[in-house]
């Protein structure tokens, strides 16, 4: 027996043999079952969980991202606002110097007035 | 994996299909059954189970484990039919799953057990056997190699893979493929000219 005859023969004795009709029902049957048992159908929840992982990091990220955006914001606002409080103290300190040196001014140039007269 | 023809078996014949045709109605069962038609995915059991059974069949050589083995490959493949691309895809999925998973379930067993191979098979066709006395001889000899080999063998010569195939779908070395395929063929040879005392040669 050559090479050739031995590989035919082979070839001859591992011919795929049908299972039968029912073998089909019978995966049908276990995925019913399996269907039944977990609602969802498996491929679907495969396919959730994959849409799921695909957007859970950039999801994530953006999340991250409006979290830094929102923490610079309220520092910035808070920095602002006590900066606008110090100017206005500022302000009115000034204008209660500035108001008292018109006074003085004021007392000064009567007082003046009187010695004149 | 490049796959350029897939052989395909319906229940009533198995013989090679390689036409444009018919891997064109596996891509459209198979896009349908993604679709959640189950009618398609009952065809692609169909188209396919006869050689993914075949395969389960002769790695346990157990009709029952063959059965069950064969069943939880197309139930796997429900669950990842939507990872599945294209019909050569799904073919060498099937392939590769089942070898595995037979391989695995072969190397779980406290030794291999060697089995009747014939009473599990059951009767073949009359008319379908060139010599059925040879062909049964050498089914009970590839029944007899371990579980690696006996992968590498059935996927050479029931589902006509070349070596680089084979090891794709067994993910080994193409030279380990050439190895096995080679010792096998010596075993079995020098095995059938013991028991049949033929005058055998290369």
């Amino acid at each position: 027996m050559t090479d050739k005859e031995l590989e035919q023969a082979l070839r001859g004795a591992l011919r795929p043999r049908d299972p039968g009709a029912d073998f089909a029902d019978s995966v049908m049957a276990r995925l019913d079952a399996e269907r039944c048992s977990s609602r969802v159908p498996p491929a679907i929840q495969t396919a959730a969980r994959r849409r799921l992982y695909r957007w859970s990091l950039p999801a994530a990220l953006a999340a991250c991202a409006l979290a830094a955006i929102g923490l610079v914001h309220w520092r910035n606002e808070t920095a602002a606002r006590e900066r606008g409080v110090e100017a206005r103290a500022q302000l009115l300190q000034a204008l209660s110097i500035a108001s008292a040196q018109v006074s003085d001014a004021r007392a000064a140039i009567l007082r003046d007035e009187g010695q004149l007269e | 994996m490049k796959v350029d023809s897939v052989r395909l078996s319906t229940p009533d014949c198995h013989a090679e299909v390689n036409s444009d045709e018919s891997l064109d109605r596996v891509q459209n069962a198979l896009a349908r059954a993604q679709a959640g038609e189950s009618a398609a995915f009952r065809e692609l059991v169909s188209t396919h189970q006869s050689g993914i059974h075949s395969l389960a069949l002769r790695m346990l050589g157990v009709r029952e484990d063959a059965q069950e083995l064969a069943q939880d490959v197309f139930v796997l493949l429900h669950r990842h039919l939507s990872s599945i691309e294209s019909a050569p895809h799904l073919h060498a999925w099937l392939r590769k799953t089942v070898c595995h998973r037979a391989i695995d379930r072969l190397r779980a067993r406290p030794r291999y057990i060697t089995v009747a191979l014939e009473a599990a098979e059951g009767q073949e066709a009359p008319g379908q056997e060139a010599d059925p006395i040879l062909e049964r001889q050498l089914r009970r000899l590839i029944a007899t190699l371990a579980p690696v080999p006996r992968a590498v063998v059935l996927l050479r010569y029931q589902e006509d893979l070349d070596p680089p195939e084979i090891s794709a779908v067994l993910a080994m070395p193409l030279n380990t493929v050439k190895s096995h395929l080679r010792r096998s063929l010596t075993l079995i040879r020098s095995r059938c000219a013991q028991a049949a005392g033929l005058d055998i040669h290369d």
